[in-house]
């Protein structure tokens, strides 16, 4: 794996190089101390893992996961189980507790491992593996870490987004475009100016008016198609 | 055995009691005296009366105990306003169904006794009413008087509960924080430079020596403090390195004035925290104690104020126990002050 490691302390750093060197198949392809710097390294590197403290000077390792374009896998390394860490849902993220020892190390990465050539991933095809990539949504003191799969509904909500993905939904600050354009066509379908839906998750379709198509997601919520979209989504479906 | 609260409460209700319904039967006495009409006959009647009031009283102590203590005072006097009269009316009907069984049985005390009439019956009832209102009005003062010092007691003793625990919690926190950073850091070093590494940990041991001591003191001299604050830098020197240098400006004839234990560390961990943690390039801290003045000094830290501006992450915690324990060792003759000016200056001035 390529891992890049995210910490202010330069000692701290070196630690964990020194840790990871056990194991040859890791490769560490960058380093850096504080926001800015970890968001330039990460979008141009596109590491496959990101170590990651939380406090850093210009900020804290979730504004590098919110703002970057491409989110790796992440393990958080923090001195003490901060408060921050508790926002998030169980089990929804790793975290290694400093000093960090190598079993713990190895043990977290193993099953990153684990998850990333599990079959389900090795069948999917290079143009749809985004739908196993994850996206990173901090509201208020909750943060969600959410596959793209997971995704129900995608919904405008002022000037940002809202998803509805597992039993929640949250918002994040982005536009409808912006996020269309990481979402897998295959997979997700812009019904109209305000909505996406994952065609997973449609329940059923029924003529509505003015040619249009009202969808029915399996929750129950419904989406109107217009015309031109409702003939898109027809071919859509028939592939 | 203890005796409780409750237990002198209900002492104090019963004297109350006593008092109140034995002085009524007492007056009624001298009044009567008073107006010639005097009898074993018309004294035993009033000793009836306020018994029976007694009596009556205590069930509506009964009532408001076990139905209208958590109600509020106007939906109280509203049940009042039928309770009272009803209870009146109920005294004196029992009051005169006594007589007139008394006299069915023994005709000759009614002499020297009005007839009775429905006026009279009102009159009477009217009275015990007032008499009634007035017990009420006593009581109730009284019990919602002890009611509301009770919430006010529990209200303040949780308060105090509540910043007890929360001052452990972030006290507990914040050296958690440094002690796992700097023995995240001394384990990095022993591979990078043994000798810096021992250092590390000497340091790490005078300053946990210090956190120990500190507890049970009110003030500790500022030699001393000094001393761990050096441990203390140069520990987060190991997390923060190049970024963070510092100047120390002790005069020497201050050395041994005394402050509350740990208030220079968390003034310096504040700055470090909120200044130089905050900051790509870190910055300097500078530390000062002066004289101002033949029997007050002065101890000042400046830090460079934080790059971005802090999310909730402060809360003031550490500035709030600070002063708290400067009050506990000085009481109204210290301060401590935040200056923000480009750079952020902590200033504790403090009787030498």
């Amino acid at each position: 794996m390529n891992i890049v490691i995210v910490d202010d302390s330069r000692l701290a750093r070196k630690e964990l190089a020194g840790l990871l060197t056990e194991q040859s198949r890791h490769e560490i392809i960058g380093e850096a101390s504080d926001v800015q710097s970890a968001l330039e390294i990460v979008n141009r590197l596109k590491p496959d893992l990101l170590l990651l403290d939380i406090h850093l000077p210009d900020g804290s390792g979730f504004d590098i996961l919110e703002q970057a374009e491409h989110i790796p896998k992440v393990i958080f390394t923090t001195a003490y189980e901060q408060h921050a860490l508790r926002a998030f849902e169980i089990n929804a993220l790793d975290y290694l507790l400093k000093p960090i020892t190598s079993e713990r190390l190895f043990q977290a990465l193993e099953k990153i491992d684990t998850d990333k050539i599990s079959p389900n991933t090795q069948a999917q095809s290079s143009t749809n593996r985004k739908a196993d990539d994850h996206l990173f949504i901090r509201e208020g003191e909750r943060c969600h870490f959410v596959k793209y799969h997971e995704i129900r509904l995608l919904q405008v909500d002022g000037n940002y987004v809202r998803l509805f993905f597992r039993n929640t939904h949250a918002m994040m600050p982005r536009s409808l475009n912006y996020v269309e354009e990481r979402l897998d066509p295959n997979i997700f379908f812009r019904a109209n100016r305000q909505q996406i839906v994952n065609l997973n998750f449609v329940g059923r379709i029924e003529p509505w008016v003015g040619d249009g198509l009202l969808i029915i997601m399996q929750d129950g919520t419904q989406v109107e198609a217009s015309r031109r979209q409702a003939r898109e989504l027809k071919n859509a479906l028939e592939m | 055995m203890t005796v409780t609260s409750t237990e002198i409460n209900h002492k104090k209700y019963w004297l109350f009691q006593l008092a109140f319904w034995g002085g009524y039967w007492f007056l009624d006495i001298i009044l009567v005296t008073a107006l010639g009409y005097s009898s074993v006959l018309i004294n035993s009647i009033f000793a009836i009366l306020s018994l029976l009031m007694f009596g009556f009283t205590h069930a509506l102590r009964f009532l408001y105990k076990r139905f209208f203590h958590q109600k509020s005072l106007a939906h109280l006097c509203l049940q009042l306003l039928w309770l009272l009269p009803l209870a009146s009316v109920v005294i004196q009907f029992i009051l005169f169904g006594i007589i007139y069984m008394t006299l069915q049985s023994n005709p000759d005390l009614g002499q020297g006794l009005q007839q009775s009439s429905a006026g009279s019956f009102v009159v009477y009832s009217m009275n015990t009413c007032i008499m009634l209102i007035l017990w009420c009005l006593v009581y109730l003062f009284k019990a919602e008087w002890a009611k509301r010092r009770q919430i006010e007691k529990t209200h303040w003793e949780n308060q105090v509960k509540l910043r007890d625990i929360e001052l452990q919690f972030l006290r507990s926190q914040i050296n958690s924080h440094f002690l796992f950073n700097a023995l995240n850091n001394i384990r990095s070093l022993i591979l990078e430079d043994t000798q810096a590494a021992r250092q590390g940990l000497t340091d790490l041991a005078t300053l946990l020596r210090g956190l120990m001591h500190s507890e049970a003191k009110l003030t500790v001299s500022l030699r001393d403090e000094v001393e761990w604050v050096k441990g203390y830098l140069a520990l987060e020197a190991l997390q923060f390195e190049q970024r963070l240098s510092y100047e120390l400006a002790i005069n020497p004839e201050l050395l041994d004035a005394q402050l509350p234990p740990l208030l220079l560390q968390t003034l310096v961990e504040n700055a470090i925290k909120h200044g130089i943690a905050r900051r790509r390039l870190g910055g300097k801290i500078r530390i000062s104690a002066d004289s101002i003045s033949f029997n007050r000094w002065r101890l000042q830290v400046e830090n460079p104020t934080a790059e971005l501006p802090m999310e909730h992450e402060s809360n003031g915690i550490g500035l709030k126990n600070a002063r708290d324990r400067l009050f506990a060792a000085f009481d109204h003759n210290a301060t401590l002050e935040l200056h923000f000016s480009g750079t952020v200056i902590a200033t504790a001035e403090m009787p030498s």
